[in-house]
């Protein structure tokens, strides 16, 4: 039964759009089989990010390249983490996740939101299984998008691809098959020892809207400053260390969606190499390196 | 139109392609391509081989990647956040103009201090700190300039320090410690980011630089 006109219902459909807001685009979707909101299927998929343990095969793609790897994940049961190439002659990449930082938490979903749009276009299928696709697209050009297929049952994301604020796509992770395992009684990871960490004698004093400054440490045996900047999803690693003289030119070089910077800095006679890498835009990287700025009363034993 | 003028035409439209892909068109050569692409398929054609030759340049196109038609369409319907560069160039333009302007009413008494940045010599070799005040423009009412889209996080912007990258010259380096530098920050990147997204994707990269 036709109640309305296809034109009418085109034109509340546009209008309902653009009153509502960007969000009600994925009500304009067909309902799905999951009630999940978008944002509830994003909590999932970062919970499900430490809680599985799981082994199998993905495909790699960047920069006009393919790499295919044969991952296990047992940070639950072992505390590994491992990537073994499986196209090229490289060795096994192991990482170990064995204490977790004191008074880590979730990703801040309130600034996320407000930072990026939310969307669920539909289901998919992934390595042979059901997904939830989930598209988050950033609402300014200071950081990228990311477009991921969900598994449906244990929120695992099956498919990453990383979108320019443009919506270009950067990279691709996917997997081709995964088997997931039970992990009998799964405990969090011990807390980290509670070191006594200097504050990195730089600060970032600009940073791109919603972006803020995860960790500050200064390491004392290599007289290098690190911070950490973030926006909650997107994570650019900063460190500042003082050259005699610059060894290399102040490049930019961008891998996939990985950007890097570096960039000299002068402050009181000496000169500092800042090195920035992070998944976000090199303007927003850019920005950064412009607003390092020595940290008042802690940079002296430095000079 | 002789012929003689023909191969002219297609040489300045060749170049117009070409900057477009560059995003250097002006709006006039802007309007000459659309027409010209409606009647001339082998412009259309030069057009796709400009992309082609761009994306391998860049080596950044994933042009093939499979998002899945409703990923697709989901990201034809959504709005793309307009870059600061693009959206805001003729406020830019017109603001820049304005504060050419306002920088002549303020008057004379302000020129040393630009004169001091623009002109004060690198201490060459150690990059010697300048130490000029800064002296803050004071923009009259009713000037407004765009916002800029970052935030400070810090009141100790009055310290002085230099950025100096443009002034730096290497001529030789040894690549090897460079890409060593490069890895190892990306190694640390990895650290900081492998509680993220996907906690084996930062390990991805990290291989994928290492090759």
């Amino acid at each position: 039964m036709r109640l309305l006109p296809r034109s009418a219902c085109l034109l509340l459909c546009v209008g309902v759009t653009l009153v509502s807001g960007p969000l009600s685009f994925a009500q304009a979707i067909p309902e799905l089989d999951s009630p999940l909101e978008p944002q509830e299927v994003f909590l999932k998929m970062i919970q499900a990010n430490t809680n599985l343990a799981y082994s199998g095969s993905l495909a790699f793609e960047r920069a006009g390249q393919l790499a295919t790897y044969r991952v296990e994940n047992q940070v639950k049961v072992s505390g590994n983490q491992s990537l073994e190439p499986l196209n090229r002659a490289l060795p096994i990449q192991t990482h170990s996740l064995l204490c977790a930082e004191q008074g880590a938490s979730g990703p801040d979903l309130e600034n996320l939101s407000n930072l990026y749009n939310f969307y669920r276009p539909g289901d998919t299928v992934v390595a042979g299984r059901a997904a939830i696709e989930l598209l988050m697209l950033p609402v300014d050009a200071n950081r990228y998008g990311y477009a991921l297929s969900v598994d449906a049952e244990n929120y695992l994301p099956l498919r990453t691809v990383v979108l320019t604020p443009q919506r270009a796509p950067l990279e691709r992770y996917e997997f081709v098959n995964i088997e997931f395992f039970d992990v009998p009684n799964p405990e969090a990871p011990p807390e980290c020892a509670d070191s006594e960490e200097q504050p990195a004698h730089w600060l970032a004093s600009r940073l791109p809207d919603g972006f803020y400054i995860g960790s500050s440490v200064y390491e004392t045996e290599t007289d290098i400053s690190q911070l950490v900047v973030t926006d909650s999803l997107a994570t650019v690693s900063i460190s500042i260390e003082p050259v005699a003289s610059p060894k290399f030119p102040p490049v930019t070089t961008q891998l996939g969606a990985t950007n890097i910077l570096l960039s000299y800095l002068s402050f009181q006679q000496q000169i500092y190499l800042a090195t920035l890498v992070g998944e976000v835009p090199l303007e927003s990287l850019e920005l950064i390196a412009r607003g390092l700025i020595p940290n008042q009363g802690l940079n002296q034993s430095t000079n | 139109m002789s012929q003689k003028e023909q191969p002219n035409l297609r040489a300045n439209l060749n170049e117009s392609l070409s900057a477009l892909v560059d995003g250097e068109d002006s709006e006039w050569e802007l309007k000459r391509l659309i027409a010209e692409f409606d009647r001339d398929e082998s412009l259309r054609e030069e057009w796709h081989l400009h992309h082609l030759t761009s994306a391998s340049l860049n080596k950044s196109s994933l042009a093939g990647v499979d998002l899945s038609a409703r990923i697709s369409s989901a990201l034809d319907t959504e709005s793309r956040p307009v870059h600061f560069g693009s959206f805001f160039k003729p406020f830019t333009q017109v603001a820049v103009a304005a504060s050419v302007a306002v920088l002549a009413l303020v008057g004379i008494q302000q020129l040393p201090f630009y004169t001091q940045v623009d002109e004060a010599p690198v201490a060459s070799p150690a990059f010697a700190e300048q130490t000029s005040s800064f002296q803050p423009v004071v923009i009259p009412d009713g000037f407004e300039l765009p916002a800029i889209q970052a935030q400070t996080v810090s009141s100790t912007n009055a310290v002085q320090v230099n950025h100096v990258s443009e002034s730096v010259d290497v001529p030789s380096f040894d690549k090897a410690e460079l890409d060593k530098h490069i890895q190892d920050a990306i190694s640390t990147h990895v650290e900081n980011t492998s509680e993220s997204l996907n906690s084996v994707l930062p390990l991805a990269r990290q291989i994928s630089v290492g090759e």
